[in-house]
């Protein structure tokens, strides 16, 4: 129980995929968490389950649109109310539309930058006067492979909001170090679930997995646990780092 | 006949004495071109500059943040020169706070002209580039896309980073999208510069404070950055693609 007593909110963690594992992941480590999402009902519903396993007092939902400073400020406010502090953010929401850099939108532009870019923004400005407070913090950002090799499919704004995640870590970590807190990323490769089937063309995935070293996909736990290292106090030399988790598909 | 003659380039923010440098250089291989600077005072200043230096320049006022100024910029150029070879992103700004006091219009304000001015610009080129099967983008980003801020004493930098980290995975996968159409796109990462104009957004110290990392006993100035740049442009670096090319005196190693 690497997390005893400490306070995570998890974003987008809801889903299908590494966010939801990673809410779990942190409970099992004895982490209260904060269930948050832009969907509604599937936040009370991840709640919920998350609830039946950890204990009623040990979990919350807030429905939370990252892109929303309102719903960001209210959600870091009642978290800080039911638990008294915040010690781990995983800004894990994000968005990616594919088009080829010419054909972008303006309109499609913002909602791939902002969910990443000013969604961590947000939460990040949320919690940070918290964490200084008690002296104690980890903010963990859900980068990408993306963020170091591009592809033909139409991934520039995807792949620029997550690299900009590589300077945003680096550049907090210098001013809130001092402070105990440590700002870093996690960049996955390819981490299967049934949502992306949505974006990518079909097969393509998986195909592109079969090429790294292990011969597959990886698996939302396995993010999960590098997630929850991360979050524990083992970590704590480990700063403005972006750790790949990615079998092997690119290394650099 | 250099092999940069009669090709057309485009310079944003080519007030700035990088963005002049390199307007010489191209001028000097007889390159014509366009300077696109937000400021029209300054921009004309540096237009007849590089005017005297006998090219032959269009200069237009335009914030790249701004997509409509940026379609007119392109087809201005494209009126003028008929085509666009070289297009060089380099118009950015930043404006120091604490994270802490950071506001959301000041981190506006950096990521849309450090990020979505590149991306505006891009956007518009990209297609006359597929066309003509010909292209070189390079885009000026900052070492503190990779490292954060510069050294321990300059810091505030938190959007200006994110934004310039952006730009590189930015470019990085824009140059896949490219590069079967014969356009590469490359980065100048710069760092642990000294050149008047910094002394405007940063104290002395935060310049200075780099000078210990920099390996090669000197900080970087403006032809350094360029000599980069006109190096990617020509048709030696034809294989590169997708870099991100350090100029940062060793002040800082990926």
């Amino acid at each position: 129980m690497r997390l005893k007593e400490r306070v995570a909110i998890v974003t987008a963690a809801a889903g299908a995929g590494i966010g939801k594992a990673t809410a779990i992941k942190l409970a099992e480590e004895g982490s209260k968490v904060v269930v948050s999402d832009s969907h509604e009902r599937r936040t009370k519903e991840t709640a919920d389950e998350l609830k039946s396993k950890f204990g009623e007092a040990n979990v919350i939902g807030i429905k939370c649109d990252v892109t929303n400073k309102n719903e960001v400020d209210s959600m870091a406010k009642q978290v800080l109310d039911k638990f008294g502090r915040i010690d781990i953010l995983i800004n894990n929401a994000g968005r990616e539309i594919l088009d080829p850099v010419e054909k972008i939108k303006d309109k499609d532009w913002d909602i791939v930058i902002d969910c990443n870019l000013k969604g961590m923004f947000y939460c990040t400005k949320a919690v940070v006067p918290a964490m200084i407070e008690q002296k104690y913090g980890r903010i963990i950002n859900l980068a990408s492979i993306a963020v170091w090799i591009g592809s033909p499919i139409g991934e520039t704004s995807y792949s620029a909001a997550k690299a900009g995640m590589v300077g945003f870590a680096n550049s907090l970590s210098r001013e809130l170090g001092q402070f105990g807190i440590t700002v870093n990323n996690v960049a996955p490769g390819i981490i299967p679930n049934p949502f992306l089937d949505k974006i990518y063309p079909p097969g393509m995935l998986n195909a592109a997995a079969k090429t790294s070293p292990v011969k597959r996909g990886g698996k939302p736990e396995e993010v999960a646990n590098l997630i929850a290292f991360l979050a524990s106090e083992e970590a704590s030399y480990i700063v403005g780092e972006t750790i790949d988790i990615n079998g092997g598909l690119y290394m650099r | 006949m250099s092999e940069e003659q009669n090709k057309v380039a485009i310079i944003t923010g080519a007030s700035s004495e990088v963005s002049q440098e390199i307007a010489k250089e191209l001028a000097k291989k007889g390159v014509k071109i366009t300077l696109a600077d937000k400021n029209k005072e300054k921009l004309e200043a540096a237009a007849s500059k590089i005017k005297s230096a006998g090219a032959d320049v269009l200069s237009v006022e335009c914030d790249v943040k701004n997509a409509n100024q940026v379609k007119k910029m392109i087809s201005q150029t494209i009126e003028k020169f008929g085509k666009i070879d070289y297009l060089i992103n380099n118009q950015w700004v930043n404006k120091p706070s604490s994270f802490v006091d950071m506001t959301e219009e000041i981190w506006d304000e950096v990521v849309d002209t450090n990020l979505r001015g590149p991306f505006n610009c891009c956007r518009e080129v990209v297609p006359l580039m597929k066309k003509q099967k010909f292209g070189r983008i390079i885009n000026v980003a900052s070492v503190t896309g990779y490292s954060g801020s510069m050294s321990n004493t300059a810091t505030n930098d938190v959007h200006f980073s994110t934004s310039h980290g952006a730009l590189l995975g930015f470019t990085r996968c824009m140059s896949s999208e490219v590069g079967r159409s014969k356009i590469t796109a490359n980065v100048v990462v710069l760092g642990f510069m000294d050149y008047p104009s910094l002394h405007e957004i940063y104290e002395p110290k935060v310049i200075k404070s780099g000078k210990a990392l920099v390996t090669v006993g000197k900080m970087g100035a403006p032809e350094d950055a360029a000599a980069a740049v006109m190096f990617l442009l020509s048709d030696e670096a034809r294989f590169i693609n997708g870099e991100t090319m350090l100029v940062c005196g060793g002040g800082y190693m990926r």
